[in-house]
């Protein structure tokens, strides 16, 4: 597709929206069909947006608008300030997830150890406790 | 920004804004809400010594996210109310048989924005590449299709030249 822009598209797209044609620009628009298009969308898309419906109701009061965006700013605020805690505790989680994922294999055989021995102790614990009551020692003389 | 810039600036944009809002959306209310939903963004995001036509060009580039954002949502909802088998209200019909609206709407979508900004708001190919997330090239050939496309409408509807 041939989308080389003639050299005279942009002074002929700002004649057709203001309507002011030179006799050079005018001539060389009648045989040139890339500017006969240009022209022609040109004059059609500025009458389009000039004659675009704007509907019944008034237009949006730019104080009001102002107003709206100064109230949601302040809604805003609290929320802002705090995430930046947010993406930190989101940060130190996923840090510590990082980290415990590579430590080596050794290291977690060896808490893994640690953790059934230390287990295996609180389970053995009623074992140590002495079956019979303690007596009370006799009093030195 | 002053309460005063934002008052020039919305008289300097709005209008032609809303215009392109109502023939994408061919809803007036919800072309209002957008409009207005564009120009908080606008005030959110405090573009520091921004031109008119950077600040043109942010308010379209919102403009296009959030009709894109709605069509989303409404063509979810239309599925959901068909999953469930039951009729969809009759959107509200608004007097849509002038012309010009009519042949506009024959293009897509996107052709119809890309044609807005280049002879309406008469943006340049990179303004306009920024508005929309595209290449400058990719604005050149699609914006050479939409022209075509137009112009062989106009034709063929009797538009003269």
């Amino acid at each position: 597709m041939n989308t080389a822009p003639c050299p005279h598209g942009e002074s002929t797209v700002r004649a057709a929206r203001t309507g002011k044609w030179s006799d050079e620009l005018t001539a060389h628009v009648a045989k040139c069909i890339s500017c006969r298009e240009s022209s022609r969308v040109a004059r059609w898309m500025t009458e389009l947006a000039e004659t675009a419906p704007s509907g019944s109701a008034p237009f949006p009061d730019p104080q009001l608008v102002w107003l709206k965006a100064q109230i949601r700013r302040r809604s805003e605020g609290p929320e802002r300030a705090l995430l930046p805690i947010k993406i930190g505790s989101v940060l130190t989680a996923l840090g510590l997830g990082v980290m415990l994922a590579s430590l080596p294999g050794e290291v977690w055989s060896s808490a893994y150890e640690w953790l059934t021995s230390g287990i295996a102790l609180v389970s053995e614990l009623p074992n140590l406790m002495p079956l019979a009551p303690l007596t009370p020692r006799e009093p030195f003389t | 920004m002053e309460e005063a810039a934002f008052r020039d600036l919305n008289e300097r944009t709005a209008p032609r804004l809303r215009a392109y809002l109502h023939l994408a959306l061919r809803d007036f209310a919800l072309a209002d809400d957008l409009l207005q939903e564009a120009f908080y963004r606008l005030l959110r995001t405090e573009l520091k010594d921004a031109n008119i036509h950077q600040v043109r060009s942010y308010l379209y580039k919102t403009a296009v996210t959030l009709i894109a954002d709605h069509r989303r949502g409404a063509a979810l909802e239309r599925r959901r109310r068909e999953s469930w088998s039951v009729a969809a209200p009759e959107c509200p019909r608004h007097d849509l048989t002038i012309d010009m609206e009519r042949l506009f709407a024959e293009l897509p979508p996107k052709q119809q924005t890309l044609l807005w900004l280049a002879y309406v708001e008469d943006l340049s190919h990179r303004a306009i590449a920024a508005s929309l997330g595209m290449r400058e090239k990719s604005v050149r050939v699609v914006l050479h299709r939409a022209r075509r496309r137009l112009a062989g409408i106009l034709e063929d509807h009797g538009w003269d030249s």
